[in-house]
């Protein structure tokens, strides 16, 4: 005699047990019930299709009814939602969607898959009509059409939890301002706050403005606009709401039909998946499972695991006892360009169980690349692993980095599943080319330093503990070079390069703890086992600088900066070769292009700085490296070390820089230009309107354009700099007018850019359409005939004419010459005003 | 305690930084014959490619820098070329200066590698024939390619290198054919599997000759013909000779160590030679078959550098062992790539196992990751187990992204002598743009059951 069985819910996991079912029995009967209109959807590609990657509706929807019906024979009855359990009558209550009737259905076995809803608690104005969440194909309908139909321009997105930053991630890609906000102190709470710094130092980097520690209090609508308004009485105000804060088992029935629930509302399965009641099965987001690596209760609501209930579910109803062995919750998720994913414990959780670091566990971080450096392309994978201390047992791996992440946290998952330990890490065969992996895979160098700890060959410390270090009795040891400094490094540490440490052991106090670190730790064990071997005492920072500096990569108190000795290196401190500079300039112009890809931090920053050694003041580097941490930190850098930023790109997977030698100088126009960069627009760091325009030509057209294009942007009321340097300069002078200069000019071509400068091209300044039309509005407004007028009006605007302090002495001109109401100022100034520009002009 | 390394690229480097690691005080001396140590070798064909445009690039650590760091004396240009173990001495000979005298050592490692094998065919020391193992082998090739604006190229041999040497080559513009012995090149992978390479190499307009040795190379004043045993002429102005290695292991088979019958350096699971403080590692030993507990030699990059540091931790006194090498390599096609672990079908059978009541195979057509999100790749991927257990012997993997990741996957298993019963439990990190929730490891082993 056949079975009939009844299956609540037709997406993950219901609808692998109804295949499954059909697979093993032909002839048992099937009923899939599915109270929403579509079963066996992609859920996890919602997001996806929101931001348009995926762009055919249709791909998410993996079987229709009928496909079922005719694959697998299982009556499926969408708009169906069961209303009523009877256990005692073995049947359910059904509801009739469409017309409101109900109706009954018995059963020899039933399986609840009623998966998880989000959370909508009841915040003031949730109902509001912008405020979504996201979990099936209707309310991804729905939103696809709110963004179609309104002018969306901004949104919140309430929740860091994976389905939030995908949301986030993918609004990002249509063009939309996004806020996050997070009650934690981080967001993807299956890694822990060390590594999720990693990630909001990139999500900030793509300017949606992370808010965390804080939660929502109140959303205010108002029209096609909803404030959110925050506990911390911060104010959002956005076109668009996405509620993505979590989500709670759909039990409702189960409990109403008697079967045990644990505290969270999960329903209570044994490890054949068989609730309290002997013919009723559960899989997916609505049960409880065991934490694989704890083995205590709890609730991993994932796809991967409700697939494998839902197959297993049916083999025991047909009578094979499998045991489901618990969920490790194996994860993973695109962050903009970088990859997060985890397996088994976090230290949240351990911490949790009465687990504590040191006499438990033990974490570890390193810093690998994702496949040998000097093959292209190769990105950092931030690397943490937690074992069992004394016994090694792998307990969970988190990984924040680029291309190959998942691959290591699967390895990683794969070996939890075996029991294995670090040593089994080290252990491991993996395949190694170039373009893959190195001779030593990351996983095997995590089971290596692991291993390197528990056979007491080094002793770590982890960068949290750095805070409250009792700095009477400990040293900070910094063993990477002085220039790696620049970048950074922790407060109160001394710097001894590892490779001079052998001759400088006598500066070191043999009372203290010596804490040694690096930029990742390679450089710091060599020095450990120097300082071990030398009676030191002596702990590791794990994962060095690069990790200390992303925990505390906003917290200013923190981390310390040095200028490095770029400055000395060019003999004199950059401030005082202004006055020398024309001599300096008097060099041919230079441009090293410096090829940094696959390179590690501080790889980039080396070369950079070498190379920025060797070169004059005015010259310039560009640099393309892979490097995450290269394209964050260099704007900072470039500051610090009195070095200027010309330009920086990034395409997702290589970022592209242009560096010029030196701030306080006369010739950024020029460098600029050597970067190809004839009119540049920089990436704002914020959401600016004011405009920046460097004057240089003293073409009588280019002036004049230079002052309509700024009239008409001050009378649309921007904020305008004009900066002017050079021969641009002569549009200030009182007496003459600026083309009788026309041989000092082409002298100073001579004798400046041996190369020759190109010039601008009106199109260039066409920024975006800008320029034409603010260009044709102030030319229609006013009769323009002079210079002299237009040179008057924008002043009478507030536009700032800002004379170039540097050139002027250059030139020779003396302030006097100028005209009334021009600010002399030097290029740091005109940085500082482009770096809230939206516009910067280079004319 | 004086250590004396004999070769200093994968193997020797390795054991060289750890043994340092461990013990501060000890004369670290590592000679190599070459011009360069700890550089690295698989990065050749694409520096000879201009995929890695600079050779400084290639060097993980130049002598100075081993100074510097590690305190380890490096010779380079110094060829060992006797081992005294009675009285623990090598005689070295400085090759600039012909200069032979004798280094002793407390502790002794041999890393010589293996070499290209070169067979006296007629003609093979013609100008226009390489081979490529050293810096100075990809320098020259690249110096020939410029020098004489190469149109043509012969690959002689189609295994990992001849393969990436093709895909290098081609790169840069080059006619390339593939001349290979056996009926298929990639010899870890089995026919069927190797077949979707043939396929691709088609695609990529590589002639490939199959089945068909070379029997002799005319070298004229510009040109190359190689002529194949199946009277093939190709003329070329290039060709690679890629058609294996051999063990460097004539010094210590010369000092009485002994050696297996591949000429591989036998040692125990701590990496000791038959001499007493002898230790050898890397390509020159022979290795356990981790899955068929057999011995074999599998000169692969990954083995050396674990096998450097199981050496200095046995040399320190730390117990550490080798438990053997199963053969994981992975190696990009063009377009696709190729990767296998474990034993293949052929060395199966030559243990006398049948398919059926031995063995069994599962292959299966599958996509990197949910179909849905875009750019999913073809997969295919196949695995044999041993009967009645399942016991996983082996995997071959053959598709776009994600393939080394299912081939580390399934090594991972191999080495916890896992079952096929296990892969299905597996859980791996889900997300569209990375697998599908029922991943293709979990798939196979749903496959998997009904065997069993
Ligand atoms: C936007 C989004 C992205 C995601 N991304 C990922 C990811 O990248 N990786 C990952 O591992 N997981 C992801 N998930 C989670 C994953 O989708 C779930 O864990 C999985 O779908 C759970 O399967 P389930 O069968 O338990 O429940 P569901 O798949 O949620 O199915 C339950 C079904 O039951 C129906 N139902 C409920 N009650 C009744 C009733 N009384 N009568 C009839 N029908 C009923 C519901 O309508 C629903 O269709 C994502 C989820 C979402 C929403
Ligand atoms: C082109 C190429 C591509 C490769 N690609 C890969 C790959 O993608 N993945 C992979 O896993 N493996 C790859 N390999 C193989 C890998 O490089 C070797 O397995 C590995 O280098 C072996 O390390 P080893 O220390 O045993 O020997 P080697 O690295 O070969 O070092 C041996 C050294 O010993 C020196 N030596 C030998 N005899 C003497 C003597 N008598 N006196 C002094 N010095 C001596 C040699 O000059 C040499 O420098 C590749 C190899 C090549 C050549």
């Amino acid at each position: 005699m056949s079975k009939k069985v009844l299956i609540i819910g037709g997406v993950a996991g219901g609808a692998s047990a109804a295949a499954r079912l059909r697979r093993m029995d032909e002839n048992a009967e099937i009923i899939m019930f599915e109270r929403g209109d579509y079963i066996s959807f992609a859920n996890c590609g919602l997001p996806y299709y929101i931001g348009n990657v995926i762009d055919d509706r249709s791909k998410l929807l993996l079987q229709t009814p009928e496909d079922m019906k005719s694959r697998f024979n299982v009556d499926v009855r969408v708009k169906n939602e069961v209303i009523a359990i009877d256990p005692d009558s073995k049947s359910i209550t059904v509801k009739k969607l469409e017309t409101g009737d109900t109706y009954e259905e018995t059963y020899d076995d039933l399986v609840i898959s009623t998966g998880s809803s989000p959370l909508k608690p009841p915040i003031p104005g949730i109902d509001s009509p912008n405020v979504f969440t996201i979990w099936n194909i209707p309310d991804t309908d729905a939103i696809k059409g709110y963004l179609e139909n309104n002018d969306v321009k901004t949104a919140a997105v309430i929740g860091g939890g994976f389905i939030g930053i995908e949301m986030a991630e993918n609004l990002h890609e249509l063009g939309i301002q996004v806020s996050l906000v997070e009650m934690a102190n981080q967001v993807m709470a299956p890694v822990d706050f060390d590594m999720a710094q990693y990630l909001h130092k990139h999500i900030e980097s793509k300017n949606v403005d992370l808010i965390l520690n804080d939660g929502v209090k109140e959303f205010i609508n108002t029209g096609n606009k909803t404030t959110v308004r925050t506990a911390g009485g911060k104010e959002i105000e956005a076109d668009i709401v996405i509620l993505s804060i979590g989500v709670r088992p759909n039990s409702q029935l189960a409990k109403d039909a008697g079967l045990e629930l644990n505290d969270r509302g999960g329903v209570v399965v044994d490890d054949q998946l068989r609730t309290s009641n002997p013919n009723i099965y559960a899989v997916g987001d609505v049960i409880q499972v065991t934490d694989y690596i704890n083995k205590v209760p709890t609730m991993v609501p994932l796809a991967g695991p409700a697939n494998k209930q839902g197959r297993m579910v049916a083999n025991n109803i047909l009578g094979k006892s499998e045991k489901y062995n618990g969920t490790q919750g194996t994860s993973v998720a695109k962050v903009f360009d970088l990859t997060v994913a985890n397996t088994g414990a976090n230290e949240k959780t351990l911490n949790r169980l009465g687990k504590e670091y040191g006499k438990d566990y033990l974490a570890i971080q390193i810093h690998p690349g994702s496949h040998a450096g000097y093959y292209p392309g190769s990105q950092t994978l931030n690397m943490k692993l937690i074992f069992e201390i004394p016994s090694g047992k792998v307990l969970g791996a988190q990984i924040v980095g680029g291309e190959g992440s998942d691959k290591r946290v699967d390895v990683i998952a794969a070996s939890i599943r075996f029991g294995a330990s670090v040593y089994d890490l080290k252990e491991l065969e993996l395949a190694y080319a170039p373009p893959f992996s190195s001779g030593k895979d990351p996983v095997n160098m995590a089971g290596f330093t692991a291993c390197n700890i528990l056979d007491n060959d080094m002793e770590t410390i982890r960068s949290e503990e750095i805070r409250d270090l009792d700095l009477d009795n400990t040293i900070l040891l910094d063993v990477r070079t002085p220039v790696e400094r620049t970048l950074g490094y922790i407060p109160n540490s001394i710097n001894i390069p590892v490779d001079e440490l052998r001759e400088n052991l006598d500066r070191l106090d043999k009372n203290k703890t010596i804490v040694v670190y690096c930029a990742v730790g390679v450089r710091a064990w060599v020095a450990v086992r120097i300082l071990m071997q030398n009676g030191f005492k002596v702990k590791n920072l794990t994962g060095g600088y690069s990790s200390y500096g992303a925990l505390y990569y906003n917290d200013s108190e923190m981390i310390s900066y040095s200028d490095g000795d770029i400055s000395n290196s060019s003999q004199t401190p950059v401030s005082e070769t202004t006055k020398s500079a024309p001599a300096e300039a008097a060099h041919p112009r230079q441009k090293i292009t410096l090829d940094c890809t696959g390179l590690q931090c501080p790889g980039p920053i080396m070369q950079v700085y070498n190379a920025i050694k060797n070169i004059n003041d005015g010259d310039t580097v560009e640099i393309t490296a892979t490097d995450m941490g290269f394209g964050a930190d260099i704007g900072s850098w470039c500051r610090r070390t009195n070095n200027t930023l010309l330009k920086e790109e990034f395409d997702g997977k290589v970022t592209k820089v242009c560096i010029m030698k030196g701030m306080e100088n006369q010739s950024v126009e020029s460098a600029s230009e050597f970067c190809a960069q004839g009119a540049t627009a920089q990436q704002p760091a914020k959401e600016y309107n004011d405009k920046t325009m460097v004057v240089f030509s003293g073409d009588l057209d280019k002036a004049l354009a230079s002052f309509i294009i700024a009239n008409g942007a001050a009378a649309m009321g921007r904020k305008v700099t004009m900066f002017f340097t050079f021969w641009g300069l002569n549009i200030l002078r009182k007496e003459n007018p600026p083309t009788v200069e026309k041989t000092l000019i082409e002298k100073m071509f001579g004798w400046m850019m041996p190369r020759g400068s190109k010039k601008l091209k009106l199109s260039q300044m066409n920024m975006a359409g800008m320029g034409t039309k603010m260009m044709r509005m102030v030319m229609n407004d006013k009769n323009v005939s002079s210079l002299e007028d237009l040179i008057k009006l924008a002043m009478a605007n507030g536009v700032h004419l800002v004379a170039c302090s540097m050139s002027m002495d250059v030139m020779g001109i003396k302030e006097e010459e100028l005209i009334e109401g021009v600010e002399l100022a030097g290029v740091a100034n005109m940085l500082a005003a482009a770096e809230e520009s939206d516009t910067n002009l280079f004319i | 305690m004086k250590l004396l390394i004999i070769g200093g690229v994968a193997g020797g480097a390795s054991a060289a930084a750890r043994y340092r690691r461990l013990d501060k005080d000890a004369q670290i001396t590592i000679i190599d014959k070459g011009d360069f140590i700890s550089f690295a070798n698989c990065g050749l064909p694409y520096y000879i490619g201009n995929i890695v445009d600079d050779q400084k690039q290639l060097l993980a650590a130049t002598p100075e820098s081993m100074k510097e760091s590690y305190n380890i004396d490096v010779k380079i240009r110094n060829l060992a070329t006797e081992i005294d173990v009675k009285n623990k001495k090598v005689t070295v000979t400085d090759m600039d200066t012909k200069d032979t005298r004798e280094e002793d050592y407390d502790k002794l490692i041999i890393a010589t590698g293996s070499s290209p094998v070169k067979p006296p065919i007629p003609g093979i020391d013609g100008k226009n024939i390489f081979t490529v193992w050293t810096i100075p082998d990809a320098e020259s090739i690249k110096d020939h390619i410029k020098k004489n604006s190469v149109k043509k190229a012969v690959i002689v041999g189609g295994g990992f290198i001849g393969i990436e040497m093709a895909e290098n080559l081609k790169h840069l513009g080059l006619e390339v054919s593939i001349i290979e012995m056996s009926d298929q090149v990639m010899a870890p992978l089995d026919r069927e599997m190797a077949d979707l390479i043939h396929d691709h190499l088609k695609d990529q307009n590589i002639e490939l000759v199959l089945g068909d040795g070379v029997k002799a190379f005319e070298n004229d004043d510009k040109n190359t013909t190689v002529v194949t045993q199946g009277g093939k002429r190709i003329e070329a102005e290039l060709v690679i000779l890629s058609i294996g290695v051999k063990p460097n292991s004539k010094l210590a088979a010369d000092a009485g160590i002994e050696v297996g019958e591949r000429g591989g350096i036998k040692v125990s699971d701590k990496m000791e030679t038959s001499a007493q403080d002898v230790y050898a590692v890397g390509d020159v030993i022979e290795v356990v078959d981790y899955v068929n507990k057999t011995n074999t030699m599998i000169p692969l990059a990954g083995p050396a550098n674990k096998q450097g540091r199981i050496v200095a931790n046995t040399i320190a006194g730390i117990d550490d062992f080798y438990s053997g090498t199963q053969g994981t390599s992975v190696v990009k096609v063009f377009d696709l790539v190729a990767c296998a672990t474990g034993s293949n079908e052929k060395t199966l059978s030559k243990f006398d196992m049948i398919k059926g009541s031995d063995y069994e195979t599962i292959t299966i057509e599958t996509q990197n990751h949910a179909d849905y999100y875009p750019n999913a790749e073809k997969m295919t991927i196949k695995i044999l187990f041993n009967l009645p257990e399942g016991r996983l012997l082996g995997a071959q993997v053959i598709g776009g992204q994600g393939s080394d990741k299912r081939i580390d996957i399934l090594s991972t298993v191999i080495r916890y002598n896992g079952a096929v019963s296990d892969l299905k439990h597996l859980e791996f990190a889900y997300a569209p743009p990375f697998s599908s929730s029922k991943d293709p490891i979990n798939i196979l082993g749903y496959l998997g059951e009904k065997f069993f």
